[in-house]
């Protein structure tokens, strides 16, 4: 009796009643579609979402609806939400160099910014924007979808290349 | 020269020193270190009240500073391994311009305040309160239809503790009603009434003021309207 859906209407529901990001092996359990065809899927149910006011957005195969970034201010004042906290220039650098040299180690950051970055990592670390990931002889630090949500991107890829090392000294 | 450095705060030691040498419009060279060292070090004479383990950072670049300064400033002491660690410095300080451009980049898309939201948490139902899988929109209306037929009737229950209307006050009421408007009928009268007992007290008022000869009740045939006349 129900009509038939295809495969990337399917997720499209799933994927709107969950209300945190859901992994690709979860969705091909769910649909009981192989992992290559599930991730075509939501490649074009992203696509068909262009026009729309929601996106889908992606970090490592994690997949979660959001809403468009240019209706971040009605959006956040129909939620009533605070204004949210501003990230200190430390907490910044530190997440640009996460963003761009993930996973990164806590020593390969201080290298780079020449200062312990203890502080910075615990406050990046509660506002949900990095993870941290403990291996066997390190942790490794990598950003999260919430990173994406709070920068409005949909995918990691959409960051600029790091800029040039150019010679910034003469300039 | 001298340079008015303020308070502004730096990220760590090589974005003060790379602050610096953009005021200075310099490269790090032997020749421009003397200048350079001596700005770094009067600012870091400032941070007395900084968090130490940061302090610590900038002291340790301050060393450096200090210690290729003097190497460069004794060319007779001038081995190869100052050039190697200018390099090195130059090289650390490029690669962190990147990322500080980078954190600018991440500062600009915040202030267009272009965030995404998910969807709010959905408190789920639990499952014994979701409807059966099996109940269809047929079996509900049925169910329901079924169950009105046999309910039985609605019971009349006089509530006492409201004040009621008094016969008397009825008839007095009816009175004044059918004086003040013509083509009346009961059905207009019953459907003024608040509630079932306040209908029924009307309806004895009515018979009364009937018996009383001081309204006539007509109805031209049956199942028809019955009209109220005021006439005494």
């Amino acid at each position: 009796m129900s009509p038939k859906l295809s495969l990337e209407q399917t997720l499209e529901a799933v994927l709107f009643v969950a209300s945190e990001p859901v992994s690709l092996s979860q969705l091909a359990d769910i649909t009981g579609q192989p992992q290559s065809k599930v991730k075509a899927a939501l490649t074009a149910l992203s696509d068909s979402l262009n026009d729309h006011g929601i996106r889908l957005i992606q970090h490592q195969e994690q997949y979660t609806l959001v809403t468009h970034p240019a209706a971040s201010e009605q959006v956040e004042q129909f939620l009533g939400s605070q204004t949210r906290a501003e990230l200190t220039k430390p907490a910044l650098e530190t997440l640009a160099i996460i963003a761009y040299r993930q996973p990164v180690t806590k020593a390969a950051i201080e290298s780079i910014r020449g200062v312990s970055s203890d502080q910075t990592l615990r406050t990046l670390l509660a506002r949900g924007l990095i993870t941290e990931n403990r291996q066997e002889t390190e942790t490794v630090y990598s950003t999260t979808i919430r990173f994406l949500q709070h920068f409005g991107l949909s995918d990691h890829r959409q960051l600029p290349p790091l800029p040039d090392p150019a010679n910034h000294q003469s300039t | 020269m001298t340079y008015q450095v303020e308070s502004a705060a730096y990220s760590g030691p090589l974005d003060l020193l790379l602050n610096l040498i953009e005021r200075s419009r310099v490269e790090i060279t032997d020749i421009s270190l003397a200048e350079i060292t001596s700005q770094y070090v009067d600012y870091i004479t400032k941070l007395g009240d900084q968090n130490p383990v940061e302090l610590n950072w900038f002291i340790d670049l301050a060393a450096k500073l200090v210690y290729l300064k003097s190497q460069a400033l004794m060319p007779t002491l001038e081995n190869s391994s100052t050039d190697d660690e200018i390099a090195e410095l130059n090289q650390q300080l490029s690669e962190f311009a990147r990322y500080r451009e980078a954190a600018e980049y991440l500062q600009s898309l915040i202030a267009q305040q272009l965030s995404s939201r998910e969807r709010p948490v959905i408190h789920r139902l639990p499952p014994d309160r979701l409807p059966m899988p099996k109940l269809s929109l047929e079996t509900l209306s049925h169910t329901f239809a079924n169950t009105i037929s046999q309910l039985p009737p609605e019971p009349v229950t006089l509530d006492s503790t409201k004040p009621m209307i008094t016969l008397e006050q009825m008839q007095s009421r009816l009175r004044q009603r059918l004086q003040t408007s013509e083509d009346l009928t009961l059905q207009v009268l019953l459907t003024d009434m608040t509630s079932r007992a306040e209908a029924v007290i009307m309806f004895l008022a009515l018979l009364e003021l009937v018996k009383l000869n001081q309204v006539s009740a007509t109805q031209a045939d049956q199942f028809s309207e019955v009209r109220i006349v005021y006439v005494a």
